[in-house]
């Protein structure tokens, strides 16, 4: 069967063992994600939102609880789940195109290259190809890195927190992107962010999690039309609204402001 | 803790084995006489060998003679090379002028240096000084310059904000600041004597650790070759060890950074 | 253009000490104030240097020792790259092998030499004896190498289910290459060291050291001259090519680091 990009995550605990003992990272984690949905996952540092991401993509075992993957237990890294790191982790040795072909399998060079072109066409780095990652600005790099991630069409892509090291406009210019790539590709996408605004921006539901152990604190749904309009009171609202779980909103209602 | 310390019994465990299969593999085919004699010796063979030289006090002999000689040709190149390293470092016009004439020098392969100097000193311990000093020399040199060249601009800016004088800016930041560097360059050249006056002794010398293993060969005897191996091999390496040891006790402040 | 940007005043003095050395040593030697046998006139070393050229013997040994070095090296660097490699990817051989290696590093290279004159393998001795000094940087830095290619590269390949053999190939290979060709570049340069030290400690075989020691029996210090510039040019030209190499394989070290 084919996986069509609907996650369950179950009563999923994580610890750490360390040397001063054990860590509880996550604590009874429940999420269900629908199929082609944006989800953005937000929290302070250390509340375990990347640990939650490495468990669902598979580079994390050992965890108590479910995680099913088009209702089948996931079993390690697969291909049908891609991830975007937060350092884009292209190797540094290789051409933009050796990296975006890097993990393609089973095809013929021809496909290969075809396969290659369109991702990069995709992101937006025509022109690039033949670029050392060290000649790309950090913006470019994860659109590299996006490209790389999904060149297997994975169901499912993971970011985290790719867009964290870049300046304010680019990311703003990252956002359209991702929502452009996000309907085009039509997949399921889950990504870790401390950043609200981005988060409003691109989400069909925010989670917000709390620190210490790791918990689910709300799911706050997104119903505003796309393209989003930053500039809109509703927008503003829906920011004010995840503000709120953490004791950041402004005391004044909006409503009464202008 | 208790675990930590089984896991490192293990490991020492673990890279012993190796030596002692190859100690058991070489006396077993001594024994068997599966190889000519002169050739392969039985490893107990060089223990005793090694105890008789000892009781005889000849190689103690030996040894103080030859760390004689690495103690001056160290202490006159190493200081030699601090010293220039500190300059040209300092001034960019003594750079300019001592660089050229210092690369060039330094491009012939040490052992390239005998003829000529056994021709201008004899075969006298001037000789080998001199030798084991250029060995030292350029080592010291070369992170004595780099060392103090790589002090950040903001330790200087912090110590001219204070008004400090040049000698004190020397004693009180450069070379506090250089520490690491001073010490890998000790350690490069302490090395480089070491090799350097076995290399000395071997071709000219009536006494020496590299004397012994020279006249084991001619003796044709194999366990005194390898006595002599294997002391120079411990002794380089303690001193190794020493200056390890004196490093990291004189330079707390400095984080451990795992080498990468 | 970056010629135009060098300053008159700075060529000048960079060949102040060459010069007033060059000068010095031509008064020297044409007014006899040194014993010309031992401080030959440049035009004695030009002289030298006509004569071992026209009669062939300067080529021919050279050649001996290019031919010797490189296959030493050749020998001893590929077996470094193997165990350093080995090394790297398992933990146990790690563990089983790397103390005694350290043990045998400690040995200064000089000391093997009397025990290969011993086993008598003819030119394998010297080959052996360069192989060896060859192959230690080359294990050190390759282990280096592999040992930080980063956890987060490696878990590219995990989430592309790269195999065991494809991760080697892809990440682990490309990414300690640079570590790599710097062991390559020390093991070049030390290898040249010791063709000097093995044919003069194991004479015999010809080349350009054993030249050097023949021509100090005879008082030729002409020739002495005449081989130490030889060889320091050729170890140059030898060092220069491997910085030039290691650039062009590691285009995206350096370039990561610099822009850092």
């Amino acid at each position: 069967m084919k996986s069509t990009g609907t996650l369950a995550v179950k009563n999923v605990s994580k610890k750490f063992k360390s040397q001063e003992g054990e860590i509880h990272v996550l604590d009874d984690i429940n999420l269900s994600v629908k199929s082609g949905e944006f989800i953005t996952i937000v929290g302070l540092s250390g509340c375990g939102k990347t640990t939650l991401l490495r468990l669902i993509v598979g580079l994390e075992s050992d965890y108590a609880g479910d995680i099913l993957l088009d209702g089948r237990k996931l079993n390690g890294p697969s291909l049908d789940r891609g991830i975007v790191f937060q350092d884009h982790r292209l190797f540094p040795w290789l051409t933009v195109e050796k990296n975006v072909g890097l993990g393609i399998v089973g095809k013929t060079d021809a496909e290969k290259k075809e396969i290659v072109q369109n991702h990069i066409e995709l992101v937006g780095l025509k022109g690039f190809e033949k670029s050392y990652p060290y000649q790309l600005s950090g913006g470019m790099s994860q659109r590299a890195a996006i490209a790389r991630s999904l060149v297997n069409n994975p169901k499912i892509l993971l970011l985290d927190e790719p867009l964290g090291a870049l300046d304010a406009l680019t990311r703003m210019y990252m956002h359209k992107e991702l929502e452009r790539i996000w309907k085009k590709e039509s997949i399921t996408m889950i990504m870790v962010t401390h950043d609200v605004d981005e988060a409003v921006y691109l989400s069909d539901k925010i989670v917000v999690m709390s620190a210490r152990p790791g918990k689910l604190q709300k799911i706050i749904p997104v119903p505003l039309s796309r393209p989003r309009d930053r500039a809109s009171i509703d927008f503003a609202q829906m920011k004010e609204k995840v503000l709120e779980e953490f004791m950041l909103h402004t005391e004044q209602n909006f409503n009464y402001s202008i | 803790m208790p675990f930590i310390k089984s896991e490192k019994i293990k490991t020492v465990a673990i890279g012993l084995i190796v030596p002692i299969l190859l100690v058991i593999f070489i006396e077993v085919i001594c024994k068997l006489e599966m190889v000519p004699s002169q050739i392969v010796i039985p490893p107990h063979k060089v223990v005793i060998t090694f105890l008789e030289l000892m009781n005889t006090g000849e190689l103690s002999e030996h040894f103080r003679i030859s760390l004689s000689r690495v103690l001056a040709g160290f202490v006159l190149g190493a200081s030699l090379g601090f010293i220039t390293g500190t300059v040209i470092a300092l001034s960019k016009r003594s750079e300019r002028i001592v660089a050229p004439l210092l690369s060039a020098l330094s491009q012939v392969p040490l052992f390239g240096w005998i003829p000529i100097l056994i021709l201008w000193f004899g075969i006298g311990e001037t000789f080998k000084v001199v030798f084991i000093a250029f060995g030292a020399f350029f080592p010291m040199l070369i992170n004595t310059f780099e060392g103090i060249h790589g002090v950040p601009k903001s330790y200087i800016e912090v110590a001219r904000a204070f008004e400090f004088s040049s000698v004190k800016l020397l004693g009180k930041v450069l070379l506090p600041a250089a520490l690491p560097s001073l010490f890998t360059g000790i350690k490069l050249a302490l090395g480089m004597s070491w090799m350097l006056v076995v290399g000395a002794e071997l071709v000219a010398a009536g006494e020496g650790v590299g004397y012994l293993i020279v006249w084991g060969r001619q003796l044709f005897q194999m366990d005194i070759v390898f006595v002599g191996i294997a002391v120079v091999g411990c002794i380089g390496y303690l001193m190794f060890l020493t200056l390890n040891t004196f490093e990291s006790s004189l330079m707390r402040w400095h984080r451990p950074t795992a080498t990468k | 253009m970056k010629i135009k940007n060098i300053k008159l005043t700075h060529v000048l003095e960079a060949a102040l000490l060459p010069a007033t050395i060059f000068v010095a040593w031509f008064l020297a030697s044409r007014y006899n104030v040194l014993p010309g046998n031992l401080f030959p006139s440049p035009s004695d070393v030009l002289a030298g240097f006509y004569e071992v050229l026209n009669d062939g013997s300067f080529f021919y040994n050279l050649n001996i020792s290019v031919i010797r070095v490189l296959k030493g090296f050749l020998l001893g660097s590929t077996t470094g790259f193997l165990i350093g490699i080995t090394l790297g990817m398992s933990r146990f051989l790690e563990k089983l092998i790397t103390p005694i290696f350290n043990a045998i590093r400690q040995v200064p290279l000089p000391a093997w030499a009397p025990l290969l004159v011993l086993v008598s393998l003819g030119e394998m001795s010297r080959v052996l004896f360069i192989a060896m000094g060859a192959c230690y940087p080359v294990v050190l830095n390759t282990f280096e190498g592999v040992k930080s290619v980063r956890h987060d590269y490696m878990e590219v390949g995990r989430m592309f289910k790269f195999s065991k053999v494809k991760c080697f190939f892809k990440i682990i290979l490309p990414s300690s290459f640079p570590a790599t060709l710097t062991g390559l570049r020390l093991s070049l340069s030390i290898s040249w060291m010791l063709v000097v030290a093995a044919e003069i400690f194991m004479t015999s075989g010809g080349g350009i050291g054993e030249m050097m020691w023949a021509c100090r029996e005879f008082s030729r210090m002409d020739l002495v001259v005449v081989g130490i510039i030889a060889i320091a040019f050729v170890g140059f030209a030898m060092n220069f090519t491997m910085r030039k190499l290691e650039r062009l394989f590691s285009f995206w070290r350096i370039t990561l680091k610099q822009s850092r």
